[in-house]
């Protein structure tokens, strides 16, 4: 019955019995190499796909590290506060209907965002924050409501509070909620969605080591998103808490000296041996408790109108013409040129006419100075004497002699945002714009051209100071973490050092104690300690001028300098030099310094 | 001198024993993955214990159907088809629905697929028409006709239960034994073309217009979803492609290339014939089923329905990794992520909790498993035992690479269990038949 094959019908089999096998096999291989894409490539992914897929994080937030000043005062801390978290698990949406009305009028909020809310956190199974900072009375009515309120609960949490309100408010700037586009930049850092973030000052460029490490509980959940059991929790590890060089009781005394001007302005205090920053101020201030979640939204927005811009850091991002301040550099430029003879004359009768065009430029005082030498020039400021000086110099050294002192570039300071000049003469070439000689005359008096911060002036006559060092101002000494060494994180660092000539820092000296013990700056003696320093009265186009005061001492051996600017204050020794006064008192530890014997203020330039 | 064995050695002298090495391997395997996968669910026990009576019985029939002459089978093949078509309609009048499909006949305390045993008695039936010399096979239209009237016979009853997946196995099976008994492969090639028509046009309809989009950019998928339900634009594009082959023809024979005028026409007349089937396709195959099979094109369609499956198994699989999460502890097995894991998807079970090694090595395994089907077919002397181990070996390849492409994201989801594998009494049982069958080919390979 059965049809034997014959040899080639053999062979013919064994063909067919070929090609089927072969046509299976690719089938397989293909399933292998897809089999090894999937495990062996795309593993990693895969495996973090299923780890997401079972796993929930409820993120426990880290206390944000405190703020400290140089002698242990808090500027930035935490205070407890109650956060409401809702939880979809086992729920379904008739069951949170109800609670839903009652939840949005304890905490006053429209129920048709809360339902858009909660709805979503429903579908995706998650844990969800409500809301971030509820007030004490809030917490309790959720909490006396429990049994009304399923699958709502409150926890206690961390947030950051400045207990001295506006006190060096930009200096600290403040926190607020991380946008989407920080949050693509972040993420990788271990930032979350809700995460609360610097936003400007300190608490914005040292966020990394004041946000610490957020914890939680890792929690299994099944495919219908019940929990299965808590995989493990991670305790929240605090950030570090920033120690600064500042000090408070002279911040504190910088920003009520200011506020009483009744005008906008900025006063900095350094060390000029090292560059530590012991108060840096800018009126108007602001209270970042404004921006936390309990703040209040009114003056949150009426802040965001003020026309004097009370967010704005005027010490380190406002610039002021340098006025007669710039006159440190005109003369040092002079000296260290050999182009100075301090005891030559020039005679002042209140102007001086410049070239064929017979341009007329005015001394400040109005019937001249008279016959004046370098020291008595410096001291009554006299514009006339640096005008000829500017003339002889001329703008190219007197701009190597800015660029030197810092002017023109940042000053490196650790704070967002910081602003700066261009040097005008420079700028003018590579622009190629016409330079005249009536820009020199007006560069040599620090008018027009150039503008400085603040804090650049402070670097300015903390090189004077030291005698050629330009160091690199900073605001954080350490970083402490509760059961670690101090680190170090602001270290003295100079920037550039200028060799002057022993005779031409001497000279400038002298002249700079003369402004205080005779000159323009009378207002900012202090009995017993000599002070050099140098006013300074910045034309403005519209108002009056932006008073100036630079100052460092003692003379012998100095340890605290000083820049004050109030603007459209008018003259620098009458308005801006007694804030100085102050200041260097209570740095050079005098304990009431408005107590002290004070001659009255100069109306003078 | 005459040495007389014992029947016990002298059946395992005959046996093919790494074949049987090779079932044990996967059986064990299944075995393992399926207590894992069960492990979750309330009675682990019960799945287990049944699983185990299954391939006990299995085992059984294996053992005595290898002692059985498969010649047996070869008497009265219309006795045979008669069974089977009876067992497929009996299951239609007293069978049990179970999630809408009624496959299952229960006999006291067992139930069972008649489907399962009906694809085994088909190889048979099939193996015994095929059985004549090869001059009568090689271009018998009459032949043709008649296997596919057995096959559309069986698959027309499984529709009808309705269960899609059990009727995929048997094109597979009837291209593969007739392409060994000797049938044109041209006639082959031209059935599966048509097959790609009629199945390609409303897959592909229904992939593009779940791409609204996409359709928008090209106006042409307007058409072509439009011609997937008949009308008009389906004979506008009958026109189309029939123009288009006797352009081609044309257009070759200029170039010295005779081919008969016979084949555009014939390849005109599939395409139409495919089109109307495409039509009828799209009829009987619900809008919801077609969505299921092509959603494996891209499972982000439809993330959290028809795709969600696919998206679970491909991330069970690959989070498993070279050596897997380990027995027990794989999540997306163990916290419910993955549908079906004990029965089509436990491939994915394998794959995250054993890894690749193991994965690979039951791919390797199957394989191997068709490789000696395939040699026991050119080794058998006789030509009904040859066709039924091709059938038998086309099953197996079949199975495998549907069920392990369709849980890799390769294949649609189909419902196609892995044999020894996947959880189920009757697909087990009928696999270790299948076994048998090969066995007993084999014990008699010199004989015939």
């Amino acid at each position: 019955m059965a049809f034997l094959p014959s040899a080639s019908e053999q062979s013919i089999r064994a063909g067919r019995a070929r090609w089927l096998m072969t046509f299976c096999a690719c089938f397989m291989a293909i399933c292998f190499l897809r089999l090894a894409y999937l495990q062996l490539i795309k593993g990693h992914a895969m495996m973090q796909a299923s780890e997401n897929n079972h796993t929930q994080v409820l993120v426990e937030r880290a206390p944000r590290g405190r703020i400290l000043d140089r002698n242990g005062d808090v500027l930035a801390d935490d205070q407890p506060v109650f956060v409401a978290l809702f939880s979809s698990l086992g729920l379904t949406s008739g069951d949170y209907q109800e609670a839903l009305v009652h939840l949005a009028t304890i905490l006053a909020v429209p129920s048709v965002e809360l339902e858009h809310r909660l709805a979503a956190a429903v579908r995706a199974k998650s844990m969800l924050r409500i809301s971030d900072r509820l007030t004490r009375p809030q917490a309790f009515r959720i909490l006396q409501d429990r049994v009304h309120l399923p699958g709502v609960s409150i926890t206690v949490e961390e947030q950051r509070y400045y207990p001295q309100t506006t006190l060096a408010s930009h200096v600290l700037g403040y926190v607020g909620q991380i946008t989407d586009e920080e949050l693509d930049q972040l993420s990788d850092q271990g930032y979350h969605s809700g995460d609360w973030i610097g936003k400007s000052g300190l608490e914005r460029l040292y966020d990394p080591a004041l946000h610490g490490q957020d914890g939680g509980f890792l929690i299994e959940v099944d495919a219908r998103g019940r929990q299965v059991r808590v995989i493990r929790h991670i305790s929240p590890q605090a950030g570090k808490d920033l120690v600064l060089t500042l000090d408070a009781k002279l911040e504190k005394m910088a920003e009520d000296r200011l506020h009483d001007t009744g005008h906008p302005g900025a006063a900095v205090v350094m060390n000029p041996q090292s560059g530590e920053l012991l108060a840096l101020a800018s009126s108007p201030g602001f209270n970042p408790n404004l921006f936390l979640p309990l703040g209040d939204s009114k003056e949150r927005s009426q802040l965001l109108s003020d026309p004097d811009l009370p967010l704005y850091n005027r010490a380190i991002q406002a610039l002021y013409p340098p006025g007669s301040v710039f006159k440190i550099v005109t003369s040092m430029a002079a000296l260290e040129a050999h182009l100075l003879d301090p005891d030559e004359r020039v005679y002042c009768n209140g102007s001086y006419t410049l070239g064929k065009e017979r341009r007329i430029f005015k001394c400040w005082k109005p019937h001249g100075h008279g016959s004046v030498d370098f020291l008595h020039a410096i001291s009554q400021s006299c514009d006339v004497y640096y005008y000829q000086l500017g003339t002889k110099v001329g703008p190219e050294a007197i701009e190597k002699m800015a660029k030197l002192f810092g002017l023109g570039s940042y000053s490196g300071v650790d704070l967002p945002h910081e602003k700066k000049w261009p040097l005008p003469y420079a700028w003018r070439q590579a622009h190629a714009q016409h330079w005249q000689g009536g820009d020199t005359l007006n560069y040599a008096i620090g008018q027009g051209a150039l503008q400085i911060t603040p804090l650049q002036a402070v670097g300015l006559i903390s090189t004077v100071a030291n005698g050629g060092s330009l160091w690199q101002p900073f605001l954080v000494s350490q970083a402490r973490h509760f059961g670690e060494p101090p680190e170090r994180l602001g270290n003295p660092k100079m920037i550039n050092h200028i060799v002057f000539s022993q005779h031409s820092l001497d000279l400038v000296r002298e002249g700079l104690t003369e402004v205080v013990s005779g000159g323009t700056g009378l207002a900012s003696q202090i009995p017993g300690v000599a002070l050099a320093g140098k006013t300074g009265t910045a034309q403005v186009p519209k108002g009056k001028d932006h008073a100036w005061f630079v100052v460092y001492g003692p003379v012998e051996a100095p340890r605290v300098a000083c820049a004050v600017v109030v603007e459209h204050g008018g003259h620098g020794g009458s308005a801006a030099a007694p804030i100085a006064h102050d200041l260097m008192a209570l740095a050079l530890g005098f304990q009431k310094p408005d107590q002290l014997a004070v001659p009255r203020g100069v109306e003078s330039d | 001198m005459i040495r007389y064995e014992s029947a016990m050695g002298y059946w395992s002298r005959r046996i093919d024993w790494p074949l049987m090495l090779a079932v044990g391997a996967l059986l064990t395997i299944g075995l393992v993955s399926v207590f894992s996968a069960v492990s979750p669910m309330g009675t682990p026990g019960r799945y287990m214990i049944k699983q185990i009576v299954a391939i006990t019985i299995g085992l059984v029939g294996l053992v005595a159907l290898s002692g059985l002459n498969y010649q047996l089978f070869r008497s009265h093949p219309g006795v045979l088809y008669a069974t089977t078509l009876v067992g497929l309609i009996a299951v239609l009048i007293i069978g049990k629905r179970i999630h809408g499909a009624k496959s299952w006949i229960a006999l006291g305390p067992l139930s069972f697929e008649p489907v399962e045993l009906a694809r085994i008695g088909f190889i048979l039936v099939l193996a015994a028409v095929l059985d004549r010399p090869e001059r009568e096979v090689v271009s018998s239209i009459r032949l043709l006709i008649l296997v596919f009237a057995l096959a559309l016979g069986h698959m027309g009853l499984i529709l009808l239960e309705p269960y899609l997946g059990g009727t995929l196995v048997y094109p597979a099976i009837v291209l593969g034994m007739l392409y060994f008994a000797g049938t044109r492969p041209i006639y082959l090639l031209a059935i599966i073309f048509y097959g790609a028509v009629a199945v390609g046009i409303p897959m592909m309809s229904t992939y593009f217009s779940l791409q609204p989009q996409l359709m928008d950019l090209h106006p042409f998928l307007h058409f072509f979803v439009a011609s997937a339900s008949g009308g008009r634009s389906a004979l506008e594009l009958l026109f189309v492609s029939t123009t288009i082959i006797f352009a081609l023809w044309w257009f070759v024979y200029k170039f010295q290339i005779r081919i008969p005028w016979q084949y555009p026409v014939f390849l005109s007349l599939i395409v139409a014939f495919g089109i109307y089937s495409a039509h009828l396709a799209q009829h009987f195959i619900k809008d919801y089923q077609r969505k299921r099979l092509v959603v494996f094109l891209s499972p982000g369609f439809d993330p959290l329905g028809a795709g969600y499956q696919l998206l679970q198994s491909q991330i069970a699989i690959g989070s498993g990794r070279f050596f897997g999460k380990g027995l027990f502890s794989g999540s997306q097995t163990q916290l419910g992520f993955l549908p079906e894991k004990h029965t089509d998807f436990i491939f994915s079970v394998i794959g995250e909790e054993l890894g690749f090694i193991w994965a690979s090595a039951v791919l390797m395994a199957f394989g191997f498993l068709v490789w000696r089907a395939f040699v026991i077919a050119t080794e058998t002397q006789d030509r009904f035992g040859t066709l039924i181990a091709v059938g038998v070996g086309c099953l197996f390849a079949f199975e495998c690479v549907m069920n392990i492409g369709m849980v890799l994201g390769l294949l649609p989801v189909t419902g196609v269990a892995l044999p020894f594998v996947s959880y189920g009494g009757s697909h087990v049982v009928s696999s270790l038949l299948a076994v048998g069958l090969l066995q007993s080919v084999n014990f008699r390979r010199y004989i015939y």
